[in-house]
């Protein structure tokens, strides 16, 4: 089932585009240990596919939204070689992870942040939050 | 001077003068010309044009015509937790030219065998490179596809789900770093040269960790094949050379024969600071209007938020594609193609806008573009 909504831009401190496509019975993918793995998750991702996040954590109530990015220095994150979201995520305590996701019609290649209570928002939109931090 | 030249996020301290560069370049078309080794291609070599442009003006909408080659590419890679940029470009150029998606792992194991990528990682271990020193191991030998060569393998995903679902505690997160592959070849590395019976037997690492950075980097081959692999190379190059040349056996992709690229570099200060950086521009832009990618090199400042309290003589670099061109909201703008993903909330203002970003692609002002070029290279 595929539904829009318009999502508070305040709940997410205007990471998040205002319109989310939402699936409750979404695909994702990804590989490991040289297989591919798919999993069924409920998520939601913008209209131009850029953002992404578990479903759970559209009202702010899950792990990868309470964690509060603030914490980690910029001065922790330049030390880090590579992509700046993938080191965020390891630092706090969340898992990186390229995946894919489906949206009916094709896959879209995507990452994600996934916390210890299953949910997960793209390491972009955990990255922007960091980028608020006063 | 490699260090100068490409470390996302890494310092970059090194001294670049011209001569050095030039010397570098006469090297290694010495070094191309006297290798024998098996090529799936004439070997590519590069030239510095020191050239001076004219400087540069802001360019009117008819004089800023609009290209886009994106698609030619595929969907954005992602570089991971990992400084491979220069890989990720590499092998973005590599595949176009050989017409099948090539493994930036691959690229960069390669490259880090190499006598250039050797100096590197005693600077910065496998956080750096350069586009062009990868290039050149790339048409040289030859890589694994994409497919055989996997670059974004995650096993210890895999690993933690086993455990929640098994109920049991969840593994040290810790442990699997955002760096995993780096972590995974500290692992081979630590093994290295230790013999058969003690890679397996656990003392140094554990079986388990083993397996798993065994299966993660290379999960064609089996374990006990690849401790064989550690235990019997001399050094950890030869291992990592014996390893990546088995996942795709001979399986190995490379342009035609004649590919060449032209590397451009801004003038340097006495302090080492980039000079007349704009003046880089026109060659990016002679590129795009013949419908070639470029790769540029550039401090990525306005992406990505700086530590306030790094010293002033501090420049991180980042490498990129250029793959497209547009006059849009008043300003002629180039079409970065990044290599963190698909992504665009991570981007400072007004980079992470719709307007800016299209799934990890970026477009930015060719003002803001000159101001930070450090380097720039285009396909002769």
């Amino acid at each position: 089932m595929i539904w829009w909504l318009l999502l508070s831009i305040a709940a997410y401190g205007g990471v998040i585009p205002t319109d989310l496509e939402c699936q409750n019975q979404g695909k994702i993918r990804y590989v490991s240990l040289g297989k591919q793995h798919i999993e069924t998750a409920a998520y939601c991702y913008s209209k131009n596919k850029s953002y992404f996040l578990s479903a759970s954590c559209r009202d702010r109530d899950c792990a990868a939204t309470k964690t509060s990015p603030c914490k980690v220095s910029l001065a922790a994150l330049s030390r880090e070689a590579g992509n700046p979201g993938f080191q965020l995520c390891h630092k706090l305590k969340g898992f990186a992870q390229v995946v894919e996701f489906y949206d009916g019609k094709k896959w879209w290649s995507m990452d994600r942040c996934l916390f210890y209570d299953g949910s997960f928002v793209d390491t972009g939109i955990l990255l922007g939050r960091r980028n608020e931090c006063k | 001077m490699k260090v100068f030249l490409l470390l996302l996020f890494s310092l970059s301290a090194g001294a670049t003068e011209p001569s050095e560069l030039t010397r570098f370049l006469v090297e290694s078309r010495a070094a191309f010309t006297d290798t024998a080794a098996p090529s799936v291609s004439a070997p590519v070599f590069f030239e510095m044009n020191t050239a001076p442009a004219p400087p540069f003006r802001p360019r009117s909408a008819n004089k800023c015509g609009h290209e886009d080659f994106r698609e030619q590419f595929g969907e954005n890679r992602n570089q991971d937790g990992v400084g491979w940029c220069f890989a990720n470009v590499a092998a973005d150029l590599l595949s176009i030219y050989s017409g099948e998606r090539l493994s930036p792992f691959g690229l960069a194991m390669q490259f880090y065998q190499s006598p250039e990528g050797r100096d590197q990682m005693k600077v910065t271990p496998l956080y750096g490179g350069t586009v062009t020193g990868a290039l050149e191991v790339g048409v040289r030998n030859g890589v694994c596809s994409e497919a055989d060569l996997g670059s974004a393998d995650d096993a210890a995903s895999f690993l933690m789900r086993e455990q929640m679902a098994g109920g049991k505690p969840m593994p040290d997160l810790e442990r699997y770093s955002s760096a995993i592959v780096a972590d995974s070849l500290r692992v081979l590395g630590d093994l290295q040269g230790r013999s058969l019976e003690k890679i397996l037997d656990g003392t140094t690492h554990g079986c388990e960790e083993f397996v798993e950075a065994s299966t993660m980097l290379f999960p064609k081959l089996d374990p006990v094949d690849v401790a064989r692999g550690l235990a019997t190379t001399r050094n950890y190059f030869e291992a990592l050379n014996y390893l990546v040349r088995s996942s795709c056996g001979t399986r190995r992709f490379g342009p035609k024969p004649g590919l060449q690229f032209d590397v451009f570099f801004a003038d340097r200060d006495a302090q080492q600071k980039p000079l007349h950086q704009e003046r880089l521009l026109p060659h990016l832009d002679q590129a795009i209007s013949a419908k070639q990618p470029a790769w540029v090199v550039f401090d990525p400042k306005m992406l990505f938020p700086r530590d306030p309290n790094a010293p002033d003589n501090v420049t991180s670099l980042h490498t990129v594609l250029v793959v497209g061109r547009e006059f849009r909201d008043g300003e002629c703008k180039f079409l970065l193609r990044n290599s963190m993903g698909s992504s665009c909330g991570g981007y400072l203002a007004p980079y992470g806008d719709p307007r800016n970003c299209e799934r990890g692609n970026i477009w930015m002002s060719e003002s803001e573009l000159a101001a930070s070029l450090v380097e720039v290279g285009t396909k002769r």
